[in-house]
Order: structure tokens, then C-alpha cells, then sequence
């Protein structure tokens, strides 16, 4: 009944515009120039999406270990009720915002950096945002304010990588609260119809919110993949493409177990291998992707063009 | 004695331009009339749907009034209703059934719309309306926009006036109604004198209780206390009434032709009406003409606040001598204050609307030996060694009338003489 | 929705308003609608300031809303950047321009000034005014700071966090930098008060930070120790105790011996306290709320330096709530995390204190329940910015707060004595003063003062109390000069038109 909010956005004049500080300061003047890092406003934002159970938070924990590796301040948050995106780095399963919130009786304010983000492996800073409240159907509420206290006590900026791990198939309200700011989605799926069918989904989502931010699809990771032909079809129909393609490897599925990233297994040669696909990857995103301009398909196209006849 | 200058077309200002700029406006928002109208409507409750700053700005209005827990309070909008999580009039009942609770003896609500509000488009008028079938007859709930974005100050009292209008039962005999807030001290004196008139149905809008208002319809002629009630004038007219025009009761000379002019529309003789007023009218100028010396050839500058400027004005310049070099208003109605600018001396520099540093700008240059403005201006222009008239003293002191004519040459007199006295 | 008659802070934009105020060289412009210009007031008026604050609002109205407000803000920025030449500007929103989303950073960004542009993001609907202050002053540091250029001297500081509006900043500042002065150390920059944005560009070079006020410069001195090393000394030094704590972390860090400058110290508190006179307050009932710096220092003051028994502590600011929690826990008293005056006046009740320390509120609470009070916290009003020097911090404000202290509770006793003498031959209000009994006149005299009619009384009961005695005495002697022996409606006019050219 209430609330129609008009957005005014100028989204497109206003992104990118560069501040034109004076260079050098003058005789006998002392000019204050405005700190770069503001400019470019802080640090580079990735969202991982990708349907339930395709590895999401292997990919993300695994990325955010490489992105230390190549000596990056990282921050990592799990946008999922499982809260189960960083235990890999952190080791246990951490308290949520939501838990850090009801002990404070839902009053942000009170909260402290300590409260809700725990250092893991390499340093990185893990958040998980956690379930609704009981009583509350909106779980994205809890991301939207999770993403609040992050800007309020300045994570956001004081990190060179953010990561948000995000629940798969919801892209709707709160969930969409990352994608505010993002500056690169990136999409993890598999070779099958059903993550493709998911994924298509999210483009559309975020093909939408792309018009009033800055944020714009990154890539596609192939997960758990051998062959990725379904994929490679649906990319040259959309104009996606491959960032990365992580194999199926027993590896993986016993760091999860282990409770451990990548990079504290023990060695093989495979493990070197993903690990080194990791961290190309880490360095790839860190040097900057291409926007993509992908158009998602129709239900009706992708149910035509993916499969066997 | 009591022989009142003729008034000219030739030399007043119903045809001078107005100067308007768009700018930043220093004025306060109309949430503020809610500081004197709780006090006029006495078993009436003020609830503002608004933020922190809608309370915020209450509680800096009222001052220490606030302490003494008054008829008006904020609903502060947050997150979890801008958010669409919790629904906004099960809020609202909760928070109208507690303060019920806590003030049984409340016979009128108002809810207050606010600049959040409003943008958010949260229907005030649907809640008003369940709100009264919830608690009537014990409680009438009405509601109004105070916003700034709707409302300059005292246009405030006009939106809360213009929401009691539909309300007003219907008038079964002709009626004067004098519309607009004035001091009780102010509206008793009134009275006494219509009842010595021989106008013996007067009512006042608003009354001092929720029931009392007065019954309005064909029969009703209405006069205007106050110059700002565009929106109250139409919805009388809706129902009926008829404006009687006239200036406004400030000074002698204003309160006289207000007074003759209701007489007029009532049929009473002129030369009764005259003899009522001649006493106290002669003890009016006598007790201004103390303030002359401090005022005359005295130049003014009016900045814009509650739309009183030009009937101040107007008394400062025709009674007290003084040079007006602008005046400037919120906003200029034409008709309401048509007689009003009849009475202005000619070519009077006139504004409507405010771009707050070109003004300033322009008093700088004109360097008057008054100006009348806000608080957010007083004390810094005082610095600069401009002597300043507070304006939100002329809204809140009893000012109308003969017996207060004194009162207001005084306000403006006071700031004058102590520059005189002070050594340091 | 929160139902709510009293704010103790105001919207976050406040606080941003306050460090704008606060410093040199900076304007701030505020998408807001008309009638938030009514902040403006709370500079001019409460803290008496001779000059606007720097602050340009585009106070837009309906007939905006339906066009480009987004333009308006860009005109505005613009206009004040020509018109006011700043160094740096602050650009934001209000609560209601923050409904519209019309980006006031991006926009400002737009125009390409040659000076820095920080935007301020301060959520009006979650946040209060003192998170404003802090997150704009953080920002503005950020975005002015510049590089150290040198080793900076082991015994320079910083001072952070005094802003415009702050209670009894002003005067803290002068007491501070005294102090730190007679103890050899270096005040480089003091911000934001006084400070422009030139001078928070030098605040690298000295050695470490002092946080004056938690609320304002926490988050900015954490900041600058990440990013420069600066150690930060985060003791108020409100009371003798913190003072001497402050002293001794302060000496700690600039490597400076402080016994000497302690020796020479005589704060008259400790010997005021000791005095026999004092001997009343022993274990005296004080309940204490207030802003969190103040409402802990000055339990520690009440208990530790005047020896009165805390029944109550607690503050509206849960930013601090721990700390709060974590004093209370000394007194063995349950800490009232509140913002609602209802719950404070209610647990002020409960408690039942002989002294109310506490905000504006408590005080007006403190004279409903008839219980002696004093003002230690914002929220502030004009008497808490008096015309005299008067510190809340150092040995200075240490004796100020002896005086604050037990002031209301010496006119307590006064009024406890008048009570006792109320019914006293001598001593009763109805007794002539006894030192005039020799030349009492005649009880006789004075047959024919005028009588007042009934009519005349109702209306002189209109006039406002403070002046009703005035207007009594001038309308009898009005009356007496004209021979009237009834005094009617019309001769309380005539009187008051009669003396209308005196002073009022």
C-alpha cells in the first residue's frame, strides 16, 4: 500500500567520473588533494552466485585463499542461512551476524568489528550474514543489514578484495543487496542443465540491476566440470564466457572435509594444478575482466538449445 | 483623533512587482505550528508521522516546554517500516493505542504528515479515517501535512485549520467567525468588544476545546485574523461563508478598519461601531506614541518567515514613522492581503520566496538600522553590527488587538534602545 | 515505529553539521527540504556563535520533487563552492533526501572542483548523531590526510574529537592543551575544532594521538594507527584519578618524565573533598546517565573523589553499551542501555537518589521527583555553554566539578533548613523580617488601597505569572493616582497604556 519510492538514479553520468584534483600544489600553498584511494572508491567487489549445492563456497574460499596468496587484504562474506561459506578458512562454523545482532537485542549500533568478523587462513576476514530471524520471512533483510555494518565500520574499504558468497537461487530483495556493491558477478555452475537453467536466471537478475549500478557480469566458473560443451553453448548464445574450470577432483570434495582450503593440502600434482588455476584466476580478476554485455536467453531457448536430440 | 488616513489605490501597492528568487529558503517547515496550537486546542494531541529530525526539530522549537511532556510527539519512521517489513498502519495503531492510553483525556488527534512521510506516500488521511471508526465517539482523529515540503511555517496552522473545516457542524443561524490563532488575552478582548458592538454570534476558529468549534455554512461571514490561511479561507467558502476583507487587527489604525468592517458586514451603524472602539483606540495611540522616537525614520528590512511581514510593515511604516527598504514574505496572497498593500506606502520594495544569500547580500549593501529575520540570522548579522528583531517572538507574543498595539511598537523598539544603552 | 517525545541526538546530519561548524575552511551541502535550516539554531542560539554555520541546504519543496532535484543539488554545490571558496567540501543527505536517492556524492563528483569532495553516507534512519560526527570526521581525515614527511618529535600529539556544539568542549580544548603544554609535549593539530582541512593534512606528523571524545574520534584515531602507526591515548581525563591516568599513558608515549609537573599540581578538589564540611556527602545516593564519556568518568568522580554511593549508571548511546556495562559492574549496579526517557525517569524512581547527574532530561526529571540535579552530558542547552571558563577536563575541571557536584545538594540543605523554620515565630514567612521589628509601620495604615472587581481579577490572572506581579502593582498604583477606589477591566488597560513607555 505504501511505498513507492521514486529512484532518480543518473547512473550512467555519474560512475567513473574521475575527480579533477590539482596537481602540485602552488607557491606558498598547501593544497589538499583528496586520498586516491577514495577515488576509485576502495576495493575491487566480486559476487559469487550459482545454484544450491554447485560449490559456491568451495570456489569462494578457495579464491579468497589464492587472492592472500598474492598478498591481497581480503574479506570474505557468506550470504547464505547455512552460513557455511568460510568454515574452510576459519576452521569452525563462525557466529552470524544474525546470532551477533540478538545478542545485542537488534541494535546495530552496539555491534564492534570483533562481534562478527573472524580472521582465517592468509588473513582473510570471514562474515557470515546467517538466517532470518525467527518471526521475519525475509532473509535478504539480513544480508541488506549485514552489508550495512560492513560500510558503517569501514570493511568495505579497508580490504583490496570483497567477496559475497550469495545463496544460489534467490536473487531477489536482500540477496540482491551485494550486487549494490559488486563490480563483477561471477557465476558458478556445472556442465548440466539444471546450473545452466539456474544461471540463467541470475544473469537475467543481474542484467537488471546492472542498469542502475555499476555492477556487471564477470564470468562464468566451471565447477566440478570435465567437459563443458553444454556451457560453451549456452556462453556463445549469451555472450558469456569461461573465466575458469575446475575439475572434478576427489581433492576438492576431502579439503571440504578437512575443513581446509586448497592450498593446505597435501601435495600432488593435480593439487598444484588447481591450485595454480586459482590463483591465475585470482590474478586475472585482480587485473581487471571485461564487462559482459550477456542477454540472457528465454526458458523456452535454453529448454531448445541445451541437451542431446 | 480617531480620523484614519484615507486610502488611495494611487498609493499603495496592489500593482508593484514582487521580486522572487529561488534559493535556499531559511525558513522553518510548517511541523512548527504544532508548538502554539497544541496550546490554543487544548484537549487536542499532535502526532507527527516523521524521522529523528522531525523530532529532533520539535523538541529545539518548543524548548523547555518539551520537559512538561506536551500535547504533540513523534512516530519516528525506521528502517524495518522503509523496508516494508513491518506494516506501517499496524504500527501506527500501536502507537496511537499506547498513547491513549497514556492521555485519556485527549479528544482530538491530529495525525501530522512530515517530509519522510510524505515521500514515502504513506496515506495518512486512510489511517485518520480507520483510526476514528476504531475510536470514536471518545476520539476524533483527523490528520494534516505539516511538511516543509508542503508547508512554509505558519502555513502549518493553515493545513491543521483547513482539516477541521469538513468537521465543523453545520450553522443553523448567521454567525461571524474570526479565523486564525490569536492569544486567548487577545481573542477575550475581541469578544468583549463584537458583544459591545452588537454582533452577538462570534465564533473562533480554532476554539479553545475539540467540541467547541464553531458551526460554520451560508450564513457565516468569516473574518481573517491572520494572513496565511489560503487553504482554511477556501474550505469556509466551500461550506458556504463569506470572507468579510479587510487588513489585519495589527496596530490601531489595522484593528480599527478590521473592526469596522465585520461591523459593516453585520449592518451595525458606523458611528456605533466607531464609539465602541473610540476608547480603546484613543489609549492605543496614546501608549504607542512613547515608541515613536525610537522608531521613526528608522529603515527596516523584513526578511521572509511567517507571512506577517507586510501588515507589520505596513503598521511599522503608517503609525510609527518607520522606512521600510524590503519586505519580504513566504508567500504574497493577493486577495487576503489586497487591502493590506493598498495601505503600503508606494513603491515599496516587495519579495515573495527567498534566496537566502543574495538577500543577505542585498542587506549588506542597504546597511538598515533594523532587520527583522530568524534565529539561524539574528545573532550573526548581530556580529556584523546589524540590530536584529528576532521574528518567531512576533509569532508566539499576543500582538493583535488595541491593548497589544503598545506591545508590538515595543518589540521592535527594545533591540533599538538597547544598542543605545549597551557601552561595551 | 518508535514513539517518541524526547530525542537525546539528533538525526545523523547533526553530527556532520557539528564537525563542519567545528573547522576552518569547510562547507557542507545538505540535500534536504525546507525547514531543516532550523539546525542552523542550534549554533547561533544554544552555543551563541557570531557567524552561520557553513552549511548550504537546497531545501526543496513539492513543486521541486517534480523535477530535477538532482540539478537543484548540483547548482547548489556549485553556488557555494564559488560563493564560499572552501578547501574542502562535505556533501550528503538528510533523512528525506536520502528517500529520494538522488546520490548527493556522485553528483558532486560530477562537477569536477579542484578541492576535495567527500560524500557522507549517514543512514537517518538507523544511525544518530553521533555516529554522523565520527563518520565525518573519519572521512574528512581520510580524505585530506597526507603522507608523514619526516620523523616526527617522540613528545607531539594530536587532540581529536572537540566539535561545535559539544558540551564544554571549548573550554576542555583550552585546559587540555594547557596542560599538555606545562608537561613539555607539542600540540600539533587539534581537530575538528579550529582545524582546517590544510591542518588535518598535517596530523601524521606528530607521534600519537590523544582521544579527546570517544564518540567523535575513535574510529578516526584506529584508522590512523593502521595507517601510520599512531599509538592513541584513549583516556578522558574528566576527575583527578583519569587526570592523573591520562598524564602518566600520555608520558608513557612521548617518552617525557611526569613527576615533576604531578608535584606541582594542586587541583583544590582533593583538599575540598577532605574538608570537614564535606563529611555530608559521605555515601550520598547518585544516579548517573548521560553521554557514555561523561556518564563513566563522573561515576568515577562521584565515587572515587567525593566519596558518594552510585545507585544507577547508564547512558543512551549503545555504541558504548559494553563500556558502560563494564562500569557499572564496579558500582554493583544494574547499567540502563536506554534511550527512552520514560524507562530513565522510571529507573531514577527506583533508585531513589539523593543527586541526579545526568542530560537536560534527567534534569527536568530530577525536578518533577524534587530531587537536586546537575547537567554533565549532551544533549546541550545554552547554560551549558556559560560566558566564564568552566572545563569539565583536567585539574581545572576537576574543581569545576567539586562546584557541580555538590552545589545542588549545599541548596538542598538550605532548603531543608527553611523547611525546618517554616513553622518558627521568628523565622516563618509570615514573621516580619525580625531585624525591622524597631520601624514596623502601624498595622493600621493603609485603609483605602483599591479593591479589585471580579471581572478585573479574572483577566489580570491572563497575564502571563512573571509578569502578573508588575502588572498588579502598576495597575493599583495607576488607580491611586486617579482616586479610584474599584479597580474594573477597563483601568487595567488604561494602566498598562499609561506605562507602556517604561522599560518592560
Amino acid at each position: 500500500m505504501n511505498h513507492v519510492v521514486d529512484t532518480n538514479k543518473l547512473a550512467d553520468k555519474l560512475r567513473g567520473a574521475s575527480c579533477g584534483t590539482s596537481c602540485g600544489d602552488g607557491e606558498g600553498s598547501l593544497q589538499v588533494a583528496l586520498d586516491p584511494a577514495l577515488q576509485i572508491t576502495g576495493a575491487k567487489v566480486f559476487a559469487v552466485y550459482g545454484k544450491g549445492g554447485i560449490g559456491k563456497s568451495t570456489t569462494s574460499s578457495n579464491l579468497s585463499a589464492a587472492f592472500a596468496k598474492i598478498g591481497k587484504r581480503v574479506l570474505q562474506i557468506g550470504c547464505d542461512p547455512k552460513h557455511d561459506s568460510t568454515f574452510t578458512l576459519t576452521k569452525r562454523l563462525v557466529p552470524t551476524v544474525i546470532d551477533a545482532l540478538e545478542a545485542v537485542d537488534f541494535h546495530p549500533e552496539e555491534l564492534r568489528v570483533e562481534d562478527f568478523v573472524y580472521p582465517g587462513y592468509g588473513g582473510v576476514n570471514c562474515v557470515e550474514a546467517g538466517g532470518p530471524p525467527a518471526g521475519t520471512g525475509c532473509g535478504g533483510y539480513v544480508v541488506g543489514q549485514t552489508v550495512k555494518l560492513l560500510k558503517e565500520h569501514h570493511l568495505l574499504e579497508d580490504s583490496d578484495v570483497v567477496i559475497f558468497d550469495v545463496l544460489g537461487d534467490v536473487v531477489c530483495g536482500g540477496f540482491a543487496a551485494p550486487l549494490q556493491h559488486a563490480e563483477r558477478a561471477l557465476i558458478v555452475t556445472a556442465n548440466d542443465f539444471d546450473s545452466i537453467f539456474a544461471m540463467n536466471r541470475i544473469v537475467a537478475a543481474i542484467a537488471a540491476k546492472a542498469k542502475n549500478y555499476h555492477v556487471r557480469l564477470g564470468g562464468v566458473i566451471a565447477n566440478r566440470s570435465a567437459a563443458t560443451d553444454q556451457l560453451d553453448k549456452y556462453n556463445a548464445a549469451t555472450g558469456l564466457s569461461t573465466l575458469a574450470r575446475f575439475p572434478d577432483l576427489d581433492i576438492i570434495r576431502q579439503s571440504r572435509l578437512k575443513k581446509s582450503v586448497l592450498f593446505e593440502m597435501e601435495d600432488s600434482p593435480a593439487l598444484r594444478l588447481v591450485q595454480q588455476d586459482y590463483l591465475t584466476l585470482a590474478e586475472t580478476l585482480w587485473a581487471g575482466v571485461a564487462p559482459l554485455a550477456a542477454v540472457p536467453l528465454k526458458d523456452r531457448e535454453i529448454f531448445d538449445l541445451l541437451g542431446f536430440e | 483623533m480617531n480620523q484614519i488616513a484615507p486610502i488611495t489605490a494611487a498609493a499603495g501597492c496592489l500593482d508593484t512587482p514582487v521580486l522572487r528568487q529561488r534559493g535556499q529558503r531559511e525558513v522553518f517547515c510548517g511541523l512548527t505550528g504544532i508548538v502554539w496550537l497544541h496550546r490554543r486546542i487544548q484537549d487536542a494531541f499532535f502526532l507527527v508521522v516523521g524521522s529523528r529530525t522531525c523530532a529532533h526539530l520539535l523538541q529545539s522549537a518548543a524548548g523547555v516546554m518539551i520537559f512538561a511532556e506536551p500535547r504533540f510527539a513523534t512516530a519516528i519512521i525506521d528502517e524495518r517500516d522503509l523496508a516494508g517489513l513491518a506494516d506501517a498502519n499496524d504500527e501506527l495503531d500501536r502507537v496511537v493505542s499506547r498513547l491513549i492510553e497514556r492521555r485519556p483525556e485527549i479528544k482530538m488527534l491530529f495525525l501530522v504528515g512530515s517530509c519522510p512521510s510524505e515521500v514515502i506516500k504513506l496515506d495518512l488521511s486512510r489511517a485518520a479515517l480507520r483510526l476514528n471508526k476504531r475510536f470514536a465517539p471518545e476520539l476524533r482523529v483527523l490528520s494534516y501535512s505539516g511538511s516543509g515540503i508542503e508547508t512554509t511555517f505558519t502555513e502549518g496552522e493553515d493545513a491543521c485549520l483547513a482539516a477541521l473545516v469538513p468537521e465543523l457542524p453545520a450553522a443553523e443561524t448567521d454567525a461571524l467567525m474570526v479565523v486564525g490563532t490569536l492569544a486567548e488575552i487577545v481573542e477575550d478582548q475581541f469578544a468583549r468588544l463584537f458583544a459591545a458592538m452588537g454582533i452577538r454570534n462570534v465564533g473562533f476558529l480554532p476554539a479553545r476545546r475539540a467540541v467547541e468549534m464553531p458551526p460554520v455554512g451560508p450564513g457565516t461571514k468569516y473574518l481573517l485574523a491572520q494572513p496565511f490561511l489560503a487553504g482554511t479561507a477556501l474550505g469556509l467558502e466551500r461550506r458556504g461563508a463569506t470572507r468579510i476583507a479587510a487588513p489585519f487587527p495589527l496596530g490601531v489604525e489595522g484593528t480599527h478598519a478590521w473592526f469596522m468592517a465585520a461591523a459593516a458586514a453585520f449592518g451595525i451603524a458606523p458611528d456605533i461601531a466607531a464609539s465602541v472602539l473610540a476608547a480603546p483606540a484613543a489609549r492605543a495611540k496614546a501608549a504607542i506614541a512613547g515608541h515613536r522616537e525610537a522608531l521613526a525614520g528608522r529603515r527596516i528590512m523584513f526578511f521572509p518567515d511567517s507571512q506577517l511581514e507586510i501588515p507589520l510593515a505596513r503598521y511599522l511604516a503608517r503609525e510609527l514613522g518607520m522606512v521600510l527598504l524590503e519586505v519580504g514574505t513566504p508567500f504574497l496572497h493577493r486577495e487576503h492581503l489586497a487591502e493590506e498593500l493598498a495601505m503600503l506606502p508606494a513603491g515599496t520594495f516587495l519579495s515573495e520566496g527567498q534566496d537566502v544569500e543574495k538577500q543577505l547580500d542585498r542587506c549588506r549593501d542597504a546597511a538598515p538600522d533594523m532587520v527583522v529575520c530568524g534565529m539561524g540570522l539574528a545573532n550573526p548579522l548581530e556580529a556584523e553590527g546589524i540590530t536584529t528583531k528576532w521574528s518567531i517572538e512576533l509569532v508566539f507574543s499576543p500582538i493583535q488587538g488595541f491593548e497589544q498595539a503598545a506591545d508590538l511598537a515595543a518589540l521592535f523598539a527594545r533591540p533599538l534602545r538597547r544598542r543605545a544603552l549597551l557601552k561595551v | 515505529m518508535q514513539l517518541a517525545l524526547w530525542t537525546y541526538e539528533g538525526p545523523p546530519h547533526i553530527g556532520a553539521m557539528r564537525v563542519a561548524t567545528a573547522m576552518r575552511g569547510v562547507h557542507y551541502v545538505l540535500h534536504a527540504p525546507q525547514g531543516d535550516t532550523y539546525a542552523d539554531l542550534l549554533f547561533t542560539m544554544i552555543e551563541r556563535r557570531d557567524a552561520r554555520p557553513p552549511v548550504t541546504y537546497t531545501t526543496f519543496q513539492a513543486r521541486d520533487l517534480g523535477g530535477d532535484t538532482a540539478g537543484l543539488f548540483k547548482t547548489a554545490v556549485a553556488d557555494a563552492y564559488a560563493r564560499f571558496k572552501p578547501q574542502a567540501m562535505l556533501v550528503g543527505a538528510s533523512c528525506t533526501a536520502e528517500l529520494i536517492q538522488d546520490d548527493p556524492g556522485g553528483l558532486a563528483l560530477a562537477l569536477g572542483l579542484p578541492i576535495p569532495v567527500v560524500p557522507l553516507e549517514l543512514p537517518a534512519y538507523q544511525r544518530k548523531e553521533n555516529f554522523g560526527a565520527s563518520e565525518t570526521f573519519y572521512r574528512l581525515v581520510r580524505a585530506c590526510v597526507g603522507p608523514r614527511t619526516g620523523t616526527p618529535a617522540p613528545a607531539s600529539c594530536n587532540l581529536l574529537g572537540p566539535t561545535a556544539l559539544g558540551f564544554r568542549h571549548r573550554d576542555d580544548v583550552t585546559e587540555i592543551t594547557r596542560l599538555l603544554g606545562e608537561l613539555g609535549l607539542t600540540v600539533n593539530v587539534v581537530a575538528p575544532l579550529g582545524a582546517s582541512p590544510a591542518d588535518l593534512a598535517c596530523i601524521p606528523e606528530a607521534a600519537f594521538n590523544i582521544v579527546l571524545y570517544p564518540e567523535t574520534a575513535l574510529a578516526t584515531a584506529t584508522w590512523l594507527e593502521r595507517q601510520y602507526g599512531q599509538k592513541f591515548v584513549n583516556i578522558p581525563p574528566i576527575g583527578v584519578g583519569a587526570t592523573r591516568d591520562f598524564i602518566a599513558a600520555v608520558a608513557a608515549l612521548a617518552g617525557i618524565d611526569a613527576a615533576p609537573f604531578l608535584a606541582a599540581q594542586n587541583a583544590r578538589l582533593p583538599w575540598y573533598s577532605r574538608s570537614i564540611d564535606s563529611t555530608y556527602l559521605t555515601e550520598k545516593r547518585v544516579f548517573v546517565f548521560g553521554d557514555a564519556t561523561h556518564a563513566i568518568a563522573l561515576a568515577r568522580v562521584a565515587a572515587e573523589e567525593l566519596g558518594y554511593k552510585i545507585v544507577g549508571l547508564g547512558t543512551y548511546a549503545r555504541e558504548f553499551a559494553r563500556e558502560v556495562r563494564a562500569a557499572a559492574k564496579l558500582y554493583d549496579v544494574e547499567p540502563l542501555i536506554s534511550d527512552d526517557y520514560l524507562e530513565v525517569e522510571a529507573a531514577i524512581k527506583a533508585a531513589n537518589p539523593a543527586l541526579v547527574l545526568g542530560t537536560q532530561m534527567e534534569r527536568h526529571i530530577a525536578k518533577r521527583l524534587g530531587l537536586p540535579c546537575a547537567v554533565i552530558s549532551a544533549p546541550v542547552h545554552v547554560q551549558d555553554f556559560p560566558a566564564r571558563y568552566s572545563p569539565f577536563m583536567g585539574f581545572e575541571g576537576a574543581n569545576v566539578l567539586f562546584d557541580t557536584l555538590t552545589h545542588p545538594l549545599m541548596m538542598g540543605l538550605e532548603e531543608h533548613l527553611l523547611g525546618m523554620f517554616r513553622e518558627d515565630f521568628e523565622f516563618s514567612e509570615a514573621a516580619a523580617p525580625s531585624h525591622l521589628a524597631a520601624t514596623a509601620p502601624a498595622a493600621s495604615v493603609v485603609a483605602s488601597a483599591p479593591v479589585w472587581d471580579e471581572q478585573a481579577e479574572r483577566e489580570l490572572r491572563k497575564i502571563p505569572f512573571f509578569v502578573r506581579g508588575k502588572a498588579r502593582r502598576n495597575t493599583e498604583r495607576f488607580a491611586a493616582e486617579q482616586s479610584l477606589s474599584l479597580i474594573k477591566l477597563e483601568t487595567l488597560y488604561d494602566a498598562k497604556a499609561y506605562y507602556s513607555g517604561d522599560a518592560a
